[in-house]
């Protein structure tokens, strides 16, 4: 077991543009129609046949809207002709018969955004038919036989309405629902200053999920993001805390041995754990190199330094431990802290 | 955001249990209980969907098909995750080629 998702599943999630036909307040990439551009299909082949070579066997597309990166079929193709998983998260209001049509044999699962009940949902979305569109294209996704589940952004204020979602997810036909406390970076940063979920918040949001996935149990998965400290603290090797190995066996592991989730920004950057990650830990930009040597660099110079930043990460979490509310938010306390300490390059000739 | 600015867990808890919130030793008893049940054993990024009901379709020669299940059975993502297996046997005139539809399947809930 290494990291937080497992080593069942090495992924590679792309960020191909930041268009999107919205401007949500909680938008962590803070993507917006007025924003333009998108990677080439052919650097996202040949980076998908390297991260492909280096063990990653799962590839999430995100955004923006991914629906509106033009090359979106081309590059799922290609994870799909590496016998990679696809995942497409996606606000759902573009999902029509083309699109639909297009990503049947392309995708293993839709991962649709879905804030709350419909008045908090458009609110979110700042759109007052972004729930009624989505819905409504839920429709065409059935039809075409497509697993899709729903993603609900837990803050500080909306989990009185993570029921009400659950029973829309179930009568939809949702596989599952994934609830993942907000991230404030992005336009979050400013607009949903302080918003967050705080631990407490998180242990009544734990007890929630509980609630809901007995009462839907065998119908829906509960997907709930946060770390728990006891299962941590007994083993670090789920946020990359435990003992270094052999540095010298490092070099000779594939990189999705040593690390997974990979994130490709818009324009090209690579960084772990999280969009907006610090760079310092970043592992390059594609635009200059190719992913395969950015690994192979990443590796010898900074994965040292990365595994001391979640050492440090671990040490705060099990110092913080309050017994009665055991869960914490590991990717907003791991993304702040990249930012805190910057990382001794060049440790290992 | 003004009109929102009790927790939402006061609201939940206004609305299921009509009493007041518990005090943190309750909460942390009620929290034990709940992970007897339910454990939140990974935690992914957000916008990246847990991967674990995964359903994929192959077409092979009938005569291959005993063949590629036992590879499937024998895959490492085997030993960690149920598989469900359907075969469906088709072709005219004589039954040539089989479907098999792989699951492999993990509960993530605990």
């Amino acid at each position: 077991m290494q990291g937080p998702i497992g080593d069942d599943y090495r992924v590679l999630q792309i960020h191909p543009t930041l268009r999107c036909n919205l401007k949500c307040p909680h938008c962590y990439s803070s993507s917006s129609p007025e924003e333009a551009g998108e990677l080439s299909l052919d650097l996202l082949r040949q980076t998908l046949s390297d991260a492909s070579a280096e063990g990653y066997n799962a590839v999430g597309v995100s955004g923006g809207e991914p629906l509106m990166f033009s090359s979106l079929p081309g590059v799922l193709e290609h994870a799909r002709s590496l016998g990679m998983l696809t995942t497409v998260t996606t606000n759902g209001m573009l999902l029509d018969r083309k699109r639909v049509r297009q990503l049947g044999s392309l995708v293993n699962l839709i991962a649709i955004s879905l804030d709350g009940v419909e008045a908090s949902h458009n609110r979110m979305r700042g759109n007052p038919k972004a729930f009624e569109l989505m819905k409504r294209r839920l429709d065409l996704v059935r039809e075409a036989g497509i697993k899709f589940g729903f993603i609900f952004t837990l803050t500080l204020y909306n989990l009185d309405e993570l029921e009400e979602v659950a029973r829309f997810a179930v009568e939809q036909g949702a596989t599952s629902l994934q609830v993942h406390p907000l991230e404030e970076v992005g336009r979050a940063q400013s607009l949903l200053a302080n918003s967050s979920p705080d631990d407490l918040e998180l242990a009544y949001a734990f007890l929630e999920c509980a609630r809901i996935k007995q009462m839907y149990e065998g119908k829906l998965d509960i997907q709930f993001d946060v770390a728990d400290r006891n299962l941590v603290r007994e083993s670090p090797c789920r946020v990359y805390a435990d003992e270094l190995p052999n540095v010298d066996e490092l070099f000779e592991l594939p990189l999705g041995d040593l690390i997974s989730v990979l994130i490709v920004e818009s324009d090209g950057f690579v960084v772990p754990i999280q969009y907006g990650f610090s760079r310092a830990y970043g592992l390059g930009n594609l635009k200059e190199d190719s992913f395969r040597n950015h690994a192979a660099r990443w590796k010898r110079k900074v994965y040292p330094s990365f595994r001391r930043l979640c050492r440090t990460v671990f040490d705060q979490m099990v110092v913080d431990d309050n017994p009665n509310q055991p869960f914490t938010n590991w990717y907003g306390m791991i993304m702040q802290t990249s930012y805190q300490y910057q990382p001794l390059v060049n440790i290992v000739a | 955001m003004a009109q929102e600015a009790a927790r939402g867990s006061a609201k939940l808890w206004d609305r299921v249990f009509e009493t007041d919130a518990p005090t943190d030793e309750k909460l942390g008893e009620a929290v034990a209980r709940g992970q007897e049940s339910y454990k939140v054993l990974r935690w992914w990024k957000y916008g990246q969907p847990a991967i674990d009901r995964v359903k994929t379709t192959l077409d092979v020669a009938t005569i291959d098909s005993g063949k590629v299940i036992q590879e499937i059975l024998g895959s490492a993502l085997g030993n960690r995750a149920n598989i469900i297996l359907e075969a469906f046997p088709y072709g005219l005139p004589k039954l040539d080629r089989t479907q098999v539809d792989v699951i492999f399947e993990r509960n993530v809930g605990g």
